[in-house]
């Protein structure tokens, strides 16, 4: 199938010369639908049904193309739902097996009613060498006073298109939670957009990464602060080796009316090699005065402080990257709750630095 | 020098607004078509090279779009901007000779006195012409050439030609090639290869026909080892119908050299300030920007560095602040291809009265720049609810060894701080005043102490407005 | 042959010369000790001895064990056996105490240790400098005390088992109880490893419980002049004015 479309498309534009105002897919895909789907025991508080688009209203970072190209292949929607007032600790645990030429589009979205907490778990692998195209959406509601955790993990095969697309709603003091480990892949497009619209609404966003030999990460987020109070925070963090190459746009909006509201965006890349190529494009929009908004980004190598104190220990430079990038995703990792996952996390890791 | 000021008393809006009749003044048809370039072209007295580059930029003119991104420029006519008004007077090396009604105008701005008292050299241009021009003797005596760009395509036309538009090519953007096309006026300077000039030259321009464009053009060439200040200062009456300024700024800093380009800009709320600025440095030399944007309806303004040359420098210090019908856009962008290269940037921004100010950035690291260094800082300012503050820094890294940091903050005067000061006797609107020059003032202490001064009235001039 | 050998060595930072040609010789299990006031550059002696990029040795010679490392990097210096103590160390958030530590002994000796010996000795360091053992699985430094932060470079000294450790003000800002633990750090390096130490400091409170053998007093990037432990005595009792 040939897919062509434009994505992650920023929210205001700007200089074309940058090539950040959107990313241009032309290219054939297979979609066999081969991939494999494991749901571990579905702890109780939570159903998993295949029913309709109850969320179509809710937009995704990644833009509008991807819905109507699932909405034309008529892809079915996985919808899982907290039930209300009921907190539940224990994660979901979604799984996707992929082989070599898989092509697969999945979509689910995720219901957190009144008062209820929940945790869903999305781990996408496959083996190392492994090509094939997986394109993912995922939307999640936050009713009044709901958490939804949601972890997703990358361990693609490194010749993998993927497409995350994420889109999120909250109420009133409903919380959305993300942690995201882009590991694996080959060429990765997450968008991610996040509507806070009630009242002491928050997101909570965290990402690590690391991309390696010929990697490509292309982020662009985009949160807008809708409700009064209304919080963002958005940690993402990690490393470039070989040619790899990320581009992250991150817009936070602070929409008028949004008294109140704190958004606050982090940004730390740890550049491995002469070879990589990093793009940031962190974005304010504000239009409204009682609010506060930040940003921040650090790129490049190992400051000498930090080097000078990791040699007085007899710690390489190359050891000193190694261990820096680990503490990096690990700062990430650690906020997943779930040894399993975390366990092949850790694994991944070990592994890519093993044939560095 | 410090000690002897130039005459830029408190400032009164009113001077700004003041405009003479344009009575026996030359105008060329509204619209822009190949007959009136080469009318503008025989009436200068171009060599035929300069002719055929206007029609080339013309021809670029029209094939180019208007940028999708920024502000709106709907409200800007092409057919309706005269391009070219040049006041009926020819250059004057005294002041005495200047005409009454021009005079009249550059007195209330208080630039002869200024010249007279602490500065180098005074270009000041009234509409797209030069009309009063000087420059110290001892200057001079330096081998620095200082004079307008009619002047020196005649007198240095090879310098001229080997320079002119090659920073700013016609193909960079729409008004590029627009300016390219049409320009007029504007200073040159040439500093010889280790000259220190003491005291900064300094040119101050206006508008004065409603409906002008202004498209002059600034070409700075700085030798090994010299050093350099140039203040370039605007103003403009108010006029009901849109003004054009798509001014070129092209600066060479040669080897170990140093240049510093200070601007206070305070077009009329009317203009559409679309002004290319940009500078070049070799190896070791240092570039230095203060910037401070008040007015024009629309503006997009960028200056951009390329660190060419290994162990060079750039800093940028920039304020802008947007008030009522304002649409101010801009930044900065540096190029780091050398090696051990450095950008400093620090903005701030302002926004007041339903003013829209955006933030706009670029900072690019080549794959050859070892040992890069770059540190971009952005605070903005909302001083109500109903205006607006865009931050859009891009960084494009394509080495590992750099370090790039970037920070940016927006938010309201906290409640706090007002209280403090108000807990010291000291009313909301002089707190409030108070707080702003303090957010400005990193850019007020670059500037030579007048033009600090300018700054800070226009500022107090913005504020009073907003509270009471 | 001294373990520590330091020849007319003087010191620039951003070319302003700190250390005037020090002549230094530290033998195998002495205790020195370098006072001085303020500015002396005794810190920068420290860093230069463990190779900090940013303090160039200008002339002269630093030998280790009868080589001569003074262009070697902080990290050979360190796998050669050399310790400095921070005044302000590092904190790495994703990066666990005790699994710096470890990464750190991995480097240090090349090859891997067994988990239980590591964990073994760790706890009964830590127990020995009343660390809580918690710290541990906490990240490095990160959100410790001023008092935390030197524990825990003293316990990577006793774990990483040097044969000259120069600590630079690690008795600085600490309470008398603190002091007192991370003397016994000390003394616990000195009694079991044979050490050599350097002692930087200013004060003299850490030195109460430790031996020392030689004194030295550093004023303006030079050492002025070097004696017994009396000589801290009397540093104490008057002051550095004799020296200034």
């Amino acid at each position: 199938m040939k897919i062509n479309m434009s994505i992650n498309q920023l929210p205001t534009l700007t200089w074309n010369f940058l090539k950040l105002n959107s990313v241009n897919i032309d290219e054939e895909v297979v979609i066999n639908d081969r991939g494999n789907l494991n749901v571990e025991d579905i702890p109780s508080g939570i159903t998993v049904e295949r029913d309709g688009n109850l969320l179509s209203e809710v937009k995704t970072g990644m833009g509008p193309a991807l819905d109507e190209m699932m909405n034309e292949r008529k892809i079915e929607t996985l919808v899982v739902r907290s039930r209300a007032g009921v907190r539940v600790q224990k994660p979901l645990i979604l799984r996707y097996s992929l082989g070599e030429g898989d092509g697969t589009l999945r979509r689910q979205e995720i219901i957190a009613e009144e008062g209820s907490e929940i945790t869903v778990i999305m781990d996408y692998s496959s083996g190392k060498e492994d090509s094939g195209f997986f394109g993912i959406q995922t939307k999640i509601y936050a009713k009044a006073g709901a958490v939804v955790h949601v972890v997703k993990t990358n361990l693609l095969g490194n010749k993998y298109l993927h497409f995350d697309a994420i889109g999120a709603e909250a109420e009133d003091d409903g919380a959305v939670d993300i942690t995201q480990m882009e590991l694996g892949g080959g060429r990765n497009y997450v968008g991610l957009e996040v509507d806070l619209k009630g009242r002491k609404s928050s997101y909570n966003g965290n990402v690590g990464y690391l991309q390696r030999k010929d990697q490509l990460l292309d982020m662009n987020y985009y949160v807008r602060h809708l409700g009064k109070k209304s919080a963002c925070e958005l940690n993402v963090k990690g490393a470039l080796d070989d040619n790899a190459v990320k581009n992250f746009r991150g817009t936070i909006d602070l929409v008028h009316g949004a008294k109140g509201a704190v958004g606050h965006e982090m940004e730390d890349t740890l550049l491995l090699n002469k070879d990589v190529h990093n793009n940031t494009l962190p974005i304010i929009l504000c239009d409204e005065d009682d609010v506060e908004g930040t940003h921040g980004a650090s790129i490049g190598r190992l400051s000498e402080d930090v080097l000078f104190y990791m040699k007085s220990r007899g710690i390489s430079e190359k050891a000193a990257d190694i261990l820096m990038t680990k503490a990096k995703l690990n700062s990430v990792q650690r906020l997943i709750n779930d040894e399993g996952t975390a366990g092949r996390i850790q694994k991944f890791i070990e592994e890519a630095f093993g044939e560095r | 020098m410090a000690e002897k000021r130039s005459q830029v008393k408190d400032i009164d809006r009113s001077i700004y607004d003041f405009r003479y009749d344009e009575e026996g003044f030359y105008k060329v048809d509204e619209g822009l078509t190949e007959d009136i370039v080469k009318q503008i072209s025989k009436e200068k007295n171009d060599p035929e090279w300069m002719t055929e580059f206007r029609l080339k930029s013309l021809e670029i003119y029209n094939k180019l779009e208007v940028p999708e991104w920024g502000p709106d420029i709907s409200g800007l006519n092409m057919n309706d901007i005269v391009t070219y008004v040049r006041p009926n007077t020819n250059m004057k090396a005294k002041w005495e000779d200047v005409p009454e009604d021009i005079k009249n105008t550059f007195d209330r701005l208080g630039i002869p006195d200024a010249e007279k008292n602490s500065l180098a050299g005074v270009g000041a241009q009234y509409d797209s012409e030069l009309v009063y021009h000087n420059v110290k003797e001892e200057v001079l005596r330096q081998g620095v050439v200082y004079t307008d760009m009619e002047s020196a395509l005649r007198d240095y036309e090879e310098l001229v030609r080997s320079h002119f538009m090659k920073l700013v090519p016609p193909s960079d953007h729409k008004f590029a090639a627009l300016h390219g096309a049409v320009w007029s006026g504007g200073s040159f300077v040439y500093v010889p290869a280790g000259v220190k000039v003491e005291i900064p030259l300094q040119s101050y321009f206006r508008l004065n026909a409603p409906g002008a464009g202004q498209f002059e053009h600034t070409l700075i060439i700085v030798e090994e080892g010299a050093d350099l200040h140039f203040i370039e200062g605007c103003s403009a009456p108010k006029y009901n119908v849109a003004n054009l300024h798509a001014g070129c700024v092209e600066l060479f800093v040669g080897k170990n050299a140093r240049l510093r380009y200070s601007t206070i800009e305070n077009w009329s709320k009317n203009m559409y300030n679309l002004n290319t600025k940009r500078a070049i440095c070799e190896e070791g030399a240092s570039m230095e920007w203060v910037s401070g944007s008040f007015g024009s309806h629309v503006s997009y303004l960028y200056p951009t560095t390329i660190l060419k040359g290994d162990d060079s420098h750039m800093q940028f210090n920039g304020i802008t602040f947007a008030g009522k019908g304002q649409n101010l856009d801009t930044g900065a962008k540096v190029i780091q291809i050398g090696k051990n290269t450095s950008t400093v940037i620090d903005t701030k921004s302002i926004s007041k009265d339903g003013g829209i100010s955006t933030y706009r950035s670029s900072v690019t690291v080549n794959k050859d720049a070892k040992n890069a260094k770059a540190s971009v800082s952005c605070a903005s300012l909302m001083l109500d609810d109903i205006s607006r503050s865009d931050t859009v820094p891009a960084m494009d890294i394509r080495t590992d060894d750099c370090d790039i940091g970037h920070e940016a903050k927006i938010g309201r005067i906290s409640d706090e701080a007002i209280f403090y000061l108000m807990s010291r006797g000291i009313s909301e609107s002089e707190a409030k005043a108070m707080i702003v020059s303090g957010f400005a003032d990193p850019v007020a202490k670059e500037l030579p102490l007048e033009y600090a001064v300018e700054m800070n009235n226009l500022i107090n001039l913005e504020m009073e407005g907003a509270i009471g | 042959m001294s373990l520590l050998d330091v020849r007319n060595l003087s010191v620039s930072v951003e070319d302003l010369e700190i250390l005037h040609g020090i002549d230094l010789k530290i033998n195998k299990g002495e205790t020195h000790v370098l006072m001085g006031p303020n500015g002396a550059g005794k810190s920068t002696l420290g860093y230069a001895l463990m190779g900090n990029p940013s303090y160039s040795v200008t002339s002269g010679q630093i030998y280790f064990n009868g080589l001569d490392i003074s262009k070697e990097s902080a990290d050979k210096r360190s796998k050669a056996g050399i310790f400095l103590s921070f005044q302000n160390p590092l904190e790495v958030p994703g990066i666990s105490l005790a699994s710096f530590i470890r990464n750190a002994i991995v480097q240090k000796t090349g090859e891997s240790i067994k988990y239980s010996e590591f964990k073994k000795e760790l706890k009964k360091n830590m127990e020995l400098l009343s660390f809580d053992e918690a710290y541990k699985d906490r990240d490095l430094n990160v959100g410790f005390s001023g008092g935390e932060k030197k524990k825990a470079e003293i316990l990577q000294m006793l774990m990483l088992k040097p044969s000259l450790a120069i600590l630079d003000e690690t008795d600085s800002g600490l309470d008398v109880d603190a002091v007192r633990t991370v003397s016994k750090g000390v003394e616990e390096y000195q009694k079991n490893q044979d050490g050599a130490l350097l002692i930087i400091t200013h004060s003299t409170r850490i030195l109460e419980s430790l031996h020392v053998d030689y004194t030295h007093v550093l004023v303006k990037g030079k050492l002025i002049t070097t004696g017994d432990s009396s000589l801290v005595e009397e540093i104490n009792e008057h002051g550095f004015e004799k020296y200034i």
